[in-house]
């Protein structure tokens, strides 16, 4: 079984984080779905998103998946936006959140 | 202060995330979220001027946040706007600046301290600017807007001086002047009590910069509930003035009374452990004095001490902030040595600045004395800790604590030293 990586959370913040994860897990299908059919503009906006949020919640490497897939999908780059969908699925099944 | 904040970003994640670390910090904050991509542009007829400060994304969908802040600052019921970067957006948050933000938070890393910070400064800032602007809409008073019972106060010596008037107050004597405010003794007409009234100098009301320090003395203290600490019983304006009133202390200051010779050993230990309660008090709701001094120590006509003067006072987060450091203030014999070195302070400073007026009261001398300011705080830094006279000893290990030039060897905060203090006579 692969590491879990730990992410610290600031206590303040305890209440947020359930629905903030169950978002980023649908999340995971949409961008694969947008993929699929070609959506780079919604996938340029998803990670853009991705990017905004994820290191104020505690989880900078949210941040820097986030930053790949906008940065992807401007260019059209498909490749990239798979290897970056497949670290976005595993980071998630991995990810133990710590409340500081 | 309660806080009323929009927040801009096409981010649902991001607005909860403000919204909640508002809620934390300031429970009866309302915020109000505006999504552009769902709701569209905000036009001109929504009014801003119920807001205290909005926070305003970048790229938000097709709208650039830049263009909308542009437009935002030409209105007049704009509040302060805090621009929301991204990763790698330095150049654009130098353009925000440049286009009138007050302040920039960068997303990918925000801290509530942070965010905290910049609300706390906006806020400031926010009600500085409405002083301001209501001080500059009025013309002189008219009789026929004066109050029966009015204090008539002479702003200086000379026949000329400003003549001041403060709405249900009647003034005894002027006490003194400082950096930005002169202080008098005056009376409430509502109850006779005495009262000092700290005003702020007249030619400063006009600088923002001067009226949220003066505004800010009174929010701080206002939060603390300490008998340790000076009660604030009102602030407000006049058409030309800025006024805090606040306790009057009967019995004179810490200075006067070293002065005098009163303070024994003992007397100087009970009155140290007093101005720890104080200290305690105010770091715990993270604000570091940064002037502890004697002449900032009063005491009332029961004989308790109070702290006053937070005239430079700061949030912990504020002095920590990278456009905060650099700046060095306060009375140079009694600067900590990161004071002196101008670099981020927190609680222990002020324990360094107790520890130079424990000195004081035991040896009868500053520990360090120079005959230019900029000798003086190398003493800070690098003189050794001078030892007491004869006589004195047992309290040495005391003042070496407290006089530790690195703040990681003095007492970690101000209930420390009290315990310290508690278990020392025994």
């Amino acid at each position: 079984m692969a590491d879990k990586i730990r992410a610290e959370v600031s206590k303040d913040l305890e209440a947020l984080i359930p629905r903030y994860l169950d978002r980023r897990h649908k999340e995971i299908e949409i961008f694969r779905t947008q993929l699929a059919a070609g959506d780079f503009e919604a996938l340029r906006v998803g990670g853009h998103s991705l990017k905004g949020s994820g290191g104020g919640y505690g989880f900078p490497d949210l941040t820097r998946i986030g930053g790949t897939i906008e940065t992807a999908a401007k260019a059209g780059d498909k490749a990239t936006l798979e290897g970056a969908l497949a670290e976005y699925a595993d980071y998630m099944q991995r990810v133990e959140v710590t409340f500081i | 202060m309660s806080l009323h904040a929009l927040v801009v970003d096409d981010s649902e994640d991001f607005r909860l995330l403000v919204g909640q670390y508002i809620a934390v910090e300031w429970p009866d904050a309302e915020v109000t979220e505006w999504d552009p991509v769902t709701q569209g542009d905000i036009d001109d007829n929504f009014d801003l001027s119920k807001y205290d400060v909005m926070l305003l994304d970048y790229i938000m969908g097709k709208a650039d946040g830049l263009e909308w802040l542009k437009r935002f600052r030409r209105r007049t019921d704009c509040p302060p706007v805090i621009f929301l970067t991204g990763a790698g957006s330095e150049q654009v948050a130098v353009l925000a600046l440049k286009n009138g933000a007050f302040d920039y938070l960068r997303k990918h890393d925000l801290s509530k301290a942070r965010l905290i910070e910049a609300l706390r400064a906006a806020m400031t800032e926010r009600k500085a600017a409405e002083i301001t602007q209501r001080m500059a809409r009025t013309a002189a008073y008219s009789d026929l807007n004066r109050a029966p019972e009015v204090a008539r106060v002479s702003a200086g010596d000379s026949p000329n001086a400003q003549v001041i008037e403060i709405n249900g107050y009647h003034v005894i004597r002027k006490i003194g002047s400082g950096g930005m405010s002169t202080v008098y003794l005056v009376k409430r007409i509502e109850d006779n009590q005495e009262v000092v009234m700290k005003i702020l100098d007249s030619k400063l009301c006009e600088d923002n910069e001067f009226l949220m320090r003066f505004i800010q003395e009174y929010g701080m203290i206002s939060k603390i509930e300490s008998r340790h600490i000076v009660k604030i019983y009102d602030q407000g304006f006049t058409d030309r003035h800025v006024y805090i009133a606040m306790e009057y202390f009967a019995n004179g200051d810490l200075r006067g009374r070293i002065k005098s010779g009163v303070v024994t050993a003992e007397v100087a230990i009970d009155l140290l452990a007093q101005v720890a309660s104080a200290l305690q008090a105010i770091h715990e709701h993270g604000i570091v004095h940064r002037d502890l001094k004697p002449e900032n120590i009063m005491f009332r006509a029961d004989d308790s001490l109070a702290i006053v003067d937070f005239g430079i006072a700061k949030m912990i987060s504020d002095v920590n902030s990278l456009t905060q450091t650099g700046h060095i203030l306060g009375t140079p014999y009694y600067l900590s040595p990161e004071q002196a070195k101008g670099e981020a302070l927190d609680g222990r400073s002020d324990l360094y600045s107790a520890g130079i007026m424990l000195f004081e009261m035991l040896a009868k001398k500053r520990p360090y004395v120079a005959t230019t300011p900029i000798a003086l705080v190398n003493k800070h830094i690098s003189d050794p800790i001078p030892k007491l006279p004869a006589g004195l000893e047992r309290y040495q290990p005391l003042i070496e604590i407290l006089l530790a030039k690195n703040p990681s060897e003095r007492f970690a905060s101000a209930r420390q030293l009290q315990d310290y203090l508690a278990k020392f006579g025994k």
